[in-house]
C-alpha cells in the first residue's frame, strides 16, 4: 500500500469533516442570531414591583403614647362606672382609666353585676357616671335615679355602639348580634345611637382598617381641648333630637353608614348639658385607649365627669333591677 | 529477484480485492460520513425546524383551583416554559379561580407580570377570577369574561383562631420567650399587617388597571365581586368574549404571528381544586417539587398563629356556624 494512496482518502475525510462541523457551525450560529425573546434572568422591568416597595405599602401606624392625665378636683371625686350591661368591657379592661383616676385624687365604683351596691346607694355622693356599652334597658327606677341624680348637678357620659355581630371566643366560636340596650335612657336626653355602624376605606383617614375611623373636633370646650382627632373601632353615629344637644365630634369627610352608604356629617360625640353621649365603646380600653387622641379625649371625659356635683341627690329610687319591672 | 516477488504478490492481492486500495480507503470515509451525518442531522433539523418552519404558538395555559402553593407553582413553570421557548408567541391564561393564600398569589401575579413583560398576555376569566385570582391576571394585556364570570373582590383576610388573640398573653406565660413580642399575638400589629398586604394588593390592582378603572380606589378596596358585564362597564375586565376570542386576541397582539399563522396549545396542569382555606395538605411530587403534609411537619403542636388570604368567600367555620355575613 502506497503512502499516497493512504493520504489521500484521509484528506477527503477531514476536508469532509470539516464541511460538516462548519456547515452546522454556520446553521446553529444562523438560528442562535434569530429572535430568542429576553433571557429569563432577574433583569426584568417590574419584578420589583413599585407597589411593593415600603413607600407605596407602607403603612404610618399611630403611635400608642401619651398618657391618661385627669383633672384633679378640690373635693377629691367619686366616679361610678356602670358595666353591668356590657358583655364587652370588663372591670380588667378598665384598670388603666380607674388607675388615672386614682392617681387624680378621685375613687371608683365599678358596677358590674357583682356584689354590687344597690344602684341609687352607689350614684349617692359621687361626681360622675359611665356607662359603657349597655346591650339591655334600664329599669324605670335606675332611670329615674339617674334623672335625679343628673337634675342635682351629677355628670353622666354614656359609651354606646350600633347593632353589631360579636364574636365570643373560648374553644367554639360562638357569633351573636348585640345592639344598644338603653335606647329609652338616652332618648330621655335627646340622642340615641344610630342605626348603622361608620366605616372609612380611604387609607389616609382611618386607622389601617376601615372599621377603625378617626372623628374630629367640631367645637372648642372642655370635651376637645387638647384633641386633634380620635379613632374609634366600633364606631357608629349619634341620632339626636331637640335643640338642647350639641355636636362635638363629628367623622371625618368620606365616613360613610356601612349598610346605606350614606356620606354625611356624622356626629360620634354630642352633649346635653351633664350627659355626653360617645357612639362608641372601645375607647376606653387597650388597644385603642392610646390611639391617635383617644388618651386626651378620655381624660377629658374623665375630668368632666370629676367636675359633676350631685350634691343633695339621696340615692332614693333606683334600688336596683329586682326591684323594678324592667322595659325595653 | 525480491522485486519479482512483490510484483508477484501484489498480483495476488489485486485478484482476491476487486478494488484498489485507494478505493477501499474512499468507502471507509464514505462510510464514516454517513455515521458522522446521523449523528448530526437530527441536531440540525431541530435547528432548522425551529428556526423556520413552525408556526408561532399562542399557549394556553390553564389554572382552575385556588392560588395555592401547588397550583401556582405549576403555572409559574409553565409561564416559565412559555417563557424560554422560543416559538411561544403569546399566552393565554385561561382562569377558574377564586384565589387563595396571599404569598402564593403574589407568586402568580410577579409570574405572569414577568410573562407579560415578554410577550402579549390574555386572559380568560372562565368562572371567576376573584381576589387572588384577579392578583394573577391583572397584569394581562386584556381581560376578558362572560356574562357569568365573577372579578374583584379586592382585599386580604386574616385568620387567626381567636381564642389565640385573646388568650395570647394568658397562654405565653406557660412557656419561656425571649422577647416581649415572641410568640404574641397582637390585634393592632394584625391589622397593620392586614393593611399593609392590601395596600400592595389595591396598590397592583390600580398600577395595572389604573387607566381602565371607572372606580375609584376607594371603591376598588370595599372588595367587591362583579360579574362580567358589570365588570366590562367599569374597567374590572375589558371585553366579553369567549377563549376563541382571548385566543385571537392574543395573537393579534404579537409581532411575531402573522394573521391566523399560528398554532395553539393547550397546557392543562392536574391542579388541586381546594377551594377551603383550610391549610392545603398536599403531598406530592410535581417535578423538582415536594408539597408536605403541614399539619406534622413538627414533633410539637405549634400552630401557625395567622394566615392571611386574597379569596372571595368566607371562612369554612364562619358559614358553619350560620353566620353568613361577610361584609363583617
Amino acid at each position: 500500500m502506497s503512502d499516497r494512496s493512504l493520504v489521500q482518502p484521509i484528506a477527503v475525510l477531514i476536508v469532509a469533516l470539516t464541511v460538516v462541523l462548519a456547515g452546522t457551525f454556520a446553521v446553529s450560529a444562523l438560528v442562535g442570531s434569530a429572535p430568542t425573546g429576553s433571557p429569563d434572568g432577574a433583569n426584568i422591568e417590574g419584578q420589583s414591583p413599585a407597589q411593593y416597595h415600603p413607600e407605596t405599602a407602607g403603612i404610618d401606624a399611630d403611635p400608642e403614647d401619651g398618657e391618661l392625665s385627669v383633672e384633679p378636683t378640690q373635693d377629691d371625686s367619686r366616679i361610678v362606672i356602670d358595666i353591668r350591661r356590657s358583655s364587652e368591657t370588663t372591670r380588667a379592661d378598665l384598670e388603666p382609666v380607674t388607675e388615672s383616676l386614682f392617681e387624680a385624687g378621685h375613687s371608683v365604683t365599678v358596677l358590674d353585676g357583682e356584689d354590687d351596691e344597690a344602684f341609687g346607694d352607689a350614684l349617692s355622693g359621687s361626681a360622675g357616671l359611665l356607662i359603657v356599652q349597655p346591650a339591655s334597658a334600664y329599669p324605670d327606677g335606675e332611670r329615674d335615679a339617674i334623672q335625679g341624680y343628673i337634675d342635682a348637678g351629677g355628670h353622666a357620659i354614656i359609651a354606646g355602639e350600633p347593632t353589631q355581630t360579636q364574636v365570643g371566643g373560648g374553644l367554639f366560636a360562638s357569633v351573636s348580634q348585640v345592639s344598644f340596650g338603653a335606647t329609652e335612657l338616652a332618648q330621655g336626653y335627646g340622642v340615641t345611637v344610630g342605626s348603622e355602624m361608620l366605616y372609612n376605606v380611604n387609607d389616609g383617614s382611618n386607622d389601617n382598617n376601615f372599621k377603625s375611623i378617626y372623628a374630629t373636633p367640631t367645637r372648642g370646650g372642655v370635651l376637645t381641648e387638647g384633641v386633634d382627632k380620635v379613632t374609634f373601632d366600633r364606631s357608629g353615629y349619634v341620632a339626636t333630637s331637640g335643640d338642647d344637644v350639641t355636636v362635638h365630634y363629628t367623622a371625618v369627610e368620606g365616613t360613610k353608614t356601612i349598610d346605606t352608604r350614606r356620606s354625611d356629617t356624622h356626629p360620634v360625640v354630642v352633649r346635653n348639658d351633664s350627659v355626653v353621649f360617645v357612639a362608641d365603646g372601645s375607647f376606653l380600653s387597650q388597644p385603642e385607649l392610646y390611639d391617635a387622641d383617644n388618651e386626651v379625649f378620655t381624660s377629658n371625659l374623665l375630668s368632666f365627669l370629676a367636675r359633676g356635683d350631685s350634691g343633695n341627690f339621696g340615692g332614693g329610687a333606683g334600688t336596683g333591677q329586682g326591684t323594678d319591672e324592667e322595659t325595653t | 529477484m525480491v522485486y519479482e516477488f512483490v510484483v508477484q504478490d501484489r498480483r495476488m492481492a489485486d485478484s482476491r480485492w476487486p478494488i484498489s486500495e485507494t478505493r477501499a480507503a474512499y468507502v471507509v470515509v464514505v462510510t464514516v460520513l454517513i455515521v458522522l451525518a446521523a449523528v448530526a442531522a437530527p441536531i440540525v433539523w431541530n435547528l432548522g425546524s425551529t428556526a423556520a418552519a413552525d408556526n408561532p404558538t399562542v399557549q394556553v395555559i390553564t389554572l382552575r383551583g385556588g392560588t395555592n402553593d401547588a397550583n401556582v407553582n405549576a403555572v409559574s413553570n409553565t409561564l416559565r416554559e412559555a417563557r424560554n421557548n422560543d416559538s411561544v408567541a403569546a399566552v393565554v391564561l385561561r382562569v377558574d379561580s377564586p384565589g387563595g393564600p396571599v404569598a402564593p398569589s403574589e407568586e402568580l401575579y410577579l409570574a405572569v407580570n414577568r410573562t407579560a413583560a415578554e410577550m402579549p398576555v390574555v386572559a380568560y376569566v372562565e368562572g371567576s377570577a376573584a381576589s387572588g385570582g384577579y392578583y394573577g391576571i391583572v397584569p394581562a394585556d386584556e381581560i376578558y369574561v362572560k356574562p357569568s364570570s365573577t372579578v374583584g373582590s379586592i382585599g386580604v383576610i386574616v385568620q387567626a383562631p381567636l381564642s389565640a388573640v385573646e388568650q395570647a398573653e394568658q397562654v405565653s406565660g406557660t412557656f419561656v420567650r425571649s422577647g416581649p413580642d415572641k410568640a404574641q399575638i397582637d390585634q393592632d400589629r394584625l391589622r397593620e399587617d392586614l393593611e399593609r398586604l392590601q395596600r400592595a394588593f389595591v396598590g397592583t390592582v390600580m398600577t395595572h388597571r389604573g387607566d381602565e378603572l371607572t372606580l375609584t380606589r376607594e371603591e376598588v378596596e370595599n372588595g367587591r365581586a362583579y360579574l362580567g358585564t358589570q365588570a366590562v362597564q367599569n374597567g374590572f375586565a375589558d371585553r366579553i368574549g369567549d377563549i376563541e376570542a382571548a385566543i385571537e386576541a392574543a395573537a393579534g397582539r404579537s409581532e411575531q404571528i402573522d394573521g391566523d399563522q399560528y398554532d395553539v396549545a393547550y397546557t392543562t396542569r392536574q391542579v388541586q381544586v381546594t377551594l377551603s382555606i383550610q391549610a392545603a395538605a398536599v403531598e406530592e411530587v410535581d417535578g423538582n417539587t415536594i408539597y408536605y403534609t403541614e399539619a406534622d411537619a413538627g414533633e410539637s403542636e405549634f400552630v401557625r398563629p395567622v394566615r392571611y388570604y386574597a379569596v372571595w368567600g368566607v371562612p369554612v367555620e364562619a358559614t358553619a356556624e350560620g353566620e353568613d355575613d361577610a361584609n363583617e
